[in-house]
């Protein structure tokens, strides 16, 4: 029950972006996925999601090895993600922008869409009623009418993870989610993210701010130049001399 | 015959090069399609048409030509271009305004000419023949060669070996990083703009003398055919734009005389399909022409 | 009215076939497909309905559900190559492809008339009709804008690498807006046929393509009013300046780089964003629900 990364490697060229990592990110849990600058944590990312062609290794769902399939076949198995520098649609309103993220549950048929038939009406309107729940839970429904690319940055952000989510995903690959927000908005996010987990659904946490981590995640992986340098319950880890060094020497 | 086909295709595939290096060359730059070329091409001719028979001597007819579409070239950017690169999202909207460029250009050649189809007075270019190896070379078709040889080289030369070279790469890389390096993107842009007019320019008058037939149109079939040519060679690639436009050039000749014009035309659109299918970047192109959805 | 239709009846006409082949124009660039493929539909849809007419004595309604069938099958051909191609190549792919219908139509010369092209089609289109076609057509525009396809083609226009990471099969849906915008570019070009008494191939040629595109450019590429504002455009503008007719090139041309530069979302496209930022109900109104968090129970606005 959960998804694996089996000695996956991402080489540009010469560049070895991810060199043979092994990872497991299980349903109902969070896990983390920290490292310094560069490290090639987004690299991972788009590994799962589609977006690169693994180099060597695989990635499996339940079993089923995903790492040839397309970026929507991944999303339709139940594969979600946030992207690093924030990508909503950004002229149509909040509440399309979460409407569209629940196109998995769509189940208006191609004649009913062309023909405006009553069933696809209703779908709409089912889909808006839900959409706004989830504004409701990310607190953002006061922005719902406004276009999605004028907002403030916390909440363009809050619109993409309730985007990402609409369509209950098994696994959530959220990246940097907090980026920007202050100690009280994080904390909102991270009660969110708590009920995910205890609803069933997998997290892939990739973050810069190992506090946020440390308080939140069930388990953690802590990625250096493409390798991966330790990995285990959040407390051994950041105490793990590796790990500090590599922090430190990123930043120095 | 069929040494003299591609002899003849060469020449033809030597003046399309002229006009898809400027096409070519604007795309590498800026991303965008000039959709104007085939109007700033006609405009060459057209100029050089007017000077001519106001009794100006041919060679500075020439002269004239090349510079005014030089600047035809520069006033475009600032028309069709300037405001959209300020925006953004300027791809489809780059298509729309050089469009009407385009149509206010052959508007206005239409009006001037009349809608007449005009030639140069005889006697402008002198018409001699030389014969070798079983073919017949016209002095024209000498000159058109020597010209477009020269051009070639100078531009790789300016392009590849000074700073102005360096500074296109930079600007087409990335504006903001070259920016930040001190590369004037404004000059790069006038400088490019200028290239690509005053050769599309050349290249009108030449393909005017050597057809014997201006009209407000003729830059419609060229702008085509410099598609083809620059996705054959790759989008933005100055090389395989040479190279493509021969080949194309020979094509055509080959197809017209021994199929018809009217195939002619499937046939290079048909390779033109058949590349983008097979090799959306071209055979010397970098360009990432594609990749949606599928890993990479 | 009556009188008023009477002294502009070919106007009219005219603006209804404008209308139908912008929205042919529209729905490829509503879902992001560069298409200007158009006027090349449109010339197969209108030598279909012709030839099946006039040599074959076909009745016209089904010689335009023969031209219908002719856009659907072009369109999927073309939709092949399209598909795995971005913005710019997408243009010049679709230019080329009018291109070669343009030369096929004067190279077989025997079946479609050549450079002469086919005359003495019997005029069986009238107001009525288009009106008709111009109403269906509105109709699934109206319906895909607000169901699933429209959110689809929506999410596909702003960014389509996002869309798929959401599970939407981006190949597909490109391929469907350009199968619709073959169908009603190919059912407007047979209609024409029908009613213009001969065709050639440069009725379908830059110029066609360029009239389609400023119908769109010009109204907007996203609303249902879209091609209806910039067909009205189009076809008033000539009959209020007379002097504008002779330069219909310098006219166009001006007002595509004006409208694009200044008013990217095209003169229709803008006045129903306006309405719809004055009039519309907040979506908490229309759901028949209070906002809730942060915005402390208060309705929205």
């Amino acid at each position: 029950m959960s998804l694996r990364i089996e000695g996956a490697a991402k080489h540009f060229g010469g560049l070895k972006a991810v060199d043979g990592i092994n990872m497991e990110i299980p349903f109902g849990q969070i896990t983390g996925l920290i490292g310094p600058n560069g490290a090639g944590k987004s690299t991972v990312v788009n590994m799962i999601s589609g977006v690169y062609a693994l180099t060597h290794g695989r990635v499996t769902l339940d079993g089923t090895d995903i790492s040839h399939e397309t970026v929507d076949q991944v999303n339709r198995r139940g594969i979600a993600r946030t992207f690093q520098n924030i990508r909503l649609l950004p002229e149509a309103t909040v509440l399309d922008n979460v409407m569209i993220g629940l196109f998995r549950k769509d189940r208006t048929s191609l004649a009913a869409s062309l023909l405006g038939l009553p069933s696809a009406m209703s779908e709409t309107r089912r889909l808006r009623e839900e959409a706004w729940e989830l504004l409701g839970r990310f607190g953002i429904q006061q922005y719902a009418d406004l276009e999605a690319g004028g907002l403030a940055y916390g909440h363009q952000r809050r619109v993409e993870i309730a985007r990402a989510i609409a369509s209950q995903p098994r696994i959530v690959m959220l990246d940097e989610p907090v980026a920007g927000m202050n100690e009280v908005e994080s904390g909102e996010m991270a009660s969110i993210f708590r009920e995910l987990a205890q609803s069933g659904t997998g997290l892939l946490l990739i973050e810069h701010n190992v506090a946020f981590v440390a308080k939140l995640c069930d388990r953690v992986y802590v990625l250096d130049s493409g390798r991966l340098i330790a990995e285990g319950d959040p407390e051994t880890v950041t105490r793990d001399p590796k790990v500090i060094e590599a922090y430190i020497g990123g930043h120095a | 015959m069929l040494l003299q086909q591609i002899l003849n295709g060469t020449v033809s595939g030597a003046v399309y090069a002229l006009f898809a290096l400027g096409f070519t060359l604007i795309f590498g730059v800026q991303k965008l399609l000039n959709l104007a070329h085939g109007a700033i091409f006609m405009a060459g001719a057209f100029i050089a048409y007017y000077a001519t028979i106001n009794g100006l001597p041919f060679w500075f007819a020439v002269v004239l030509a090349v510079i005014a579409t030089g600047l035809v070239s520069i006033v475009t950017d600032f028309v069709a271009f300037r405001q959209l690169r300020k925006q953004g999202h300027a791809e489809f909207a780059a298509i729309v305004t050089s469009l009407g460029v385009d149509l206010i250009l052959m508007n206005i050649a239409q009006q001037v000419s009349r809608t007449q189809v005009l030639s140069f007075p005889f006697g402008t270019f002198p018409v001699e023949f030389y014969r070798g190896f079983g073919m017949r070379i016209s002095l024209l078709q000498i000159v058109i060669l020597v010209l477009v040889v020269i051009l070639v080289a100078a531009l790789y030369w300016y392009i590849h070996r000074t700073s102005f070279g360096r500074q296109i790469r930079a600007v087409s890389s990335n504006e903001t990083t070259s920016a930040l390096l001190g590369v004037s993107s404004q000059s790069v842009y006038l400088q490019t703009f200028f290239i690509a007019g005053a050769l599309a320019g050349l290249a009108g008058v030449l393909i005017g003398l050597q057809f014997n037939s201006i009209h407000f149109m003729m830059g419609e079939p060229f702008l085509l055919q410099a598609f083809v040519v620059v996705v054959i060679g790759g989008l933005g690639s100055l090389m395989g734009a040479v190279l493509a436009a021969l080949f194309i050039g020979i094509v055509q000749s080959l197809t017209i005389a021994y199929l018809s014009s009217e195939l002619s035309i499937a046939i290079i659109f048909t390779l033109l399909f058949v590349t983008l299918l097979f090799f959306p970047n071209g055979f010397f192109g970098k360009a990432d022409t594609f990749a949606r959805g599928s890993r990479r | 009215m009556m009188n008023f239709y009477m002294a502009y009846q070919p106007i009219i006409d005219f603006f209804l076939i404008a209308v139908g082949l912008g929205y042919s124009q529209q729905i490829a660039l509503k879902a992001g497909v560069f298409s200007i493929a158009t006027a090349g539909f449109a010339a197969i849809g209108a030598y279909t309905s012709a030839i099946l007419v006039t040599r074959y004595g076909i009745h016209p309604m089904i010689s335009v559900f023969a031209a219908a069938a002719m856009g659907i099958l072009a369109s999927w051909i073309l939709s092949l190559p399209l598909a795995r191609l971005r913005g710019a190549f997408q243009a010049i792919a679709t230019l080329a492809f009018v291109q070669v219908v343009i030369a096929l139509l004067l190279y077989f010369s025997g079946f479609t008339g050549g450079a002469l092209g086919i005359i003495n089609i019997p005029r069986v289109v009238n107001t009525g009709w288009l009106l008709l076609a111009v109403g269906v057509t509105m109709y699934v525009v109206w319906s895909l804008n607000r169901s699933k396809v429209g959110r689809v083609f929506g999410a596909l226009r702003e960014d389509d690498s996002v869309a798929a990471s959401l599970g939407i099969p981006i190949q597909g849906y490109y391929t469907l807006a350009f199968i619709l915008s073959g169908v009603i570019g190919a059912v407007f070009g047979g209609m024409r046929s029908l009613y213009v008494f001969n065709i050639e191939p440069v009725d379908f040629g830059f110029a066609a393509m360029v009239a389609s595109l400023t119908v769109v450019v010009l109204g907007g590429r996203n609303t249902l009013l879209g091609p209806i504002a910039g067909a009205l455009i189009m076809a008033i503008l000539p009959e209020i300046a007379r002097p504008l007719a002779e330069n219909r090139g310098i006219l166009n041309g001006v007002i595509l780089i004006l409208v694009i530069t200044f008013l990217p979302n095209g003169v229709g496209d803008e006045l129903v964003y306006w309405l719809r930022r004055r009039f519309r109900r907040p979506s908490a109104a229309t759901l028949g629900r209070t906002v809730t968090k942060g915005g402390a129970n208060v309705s929205a606005h």
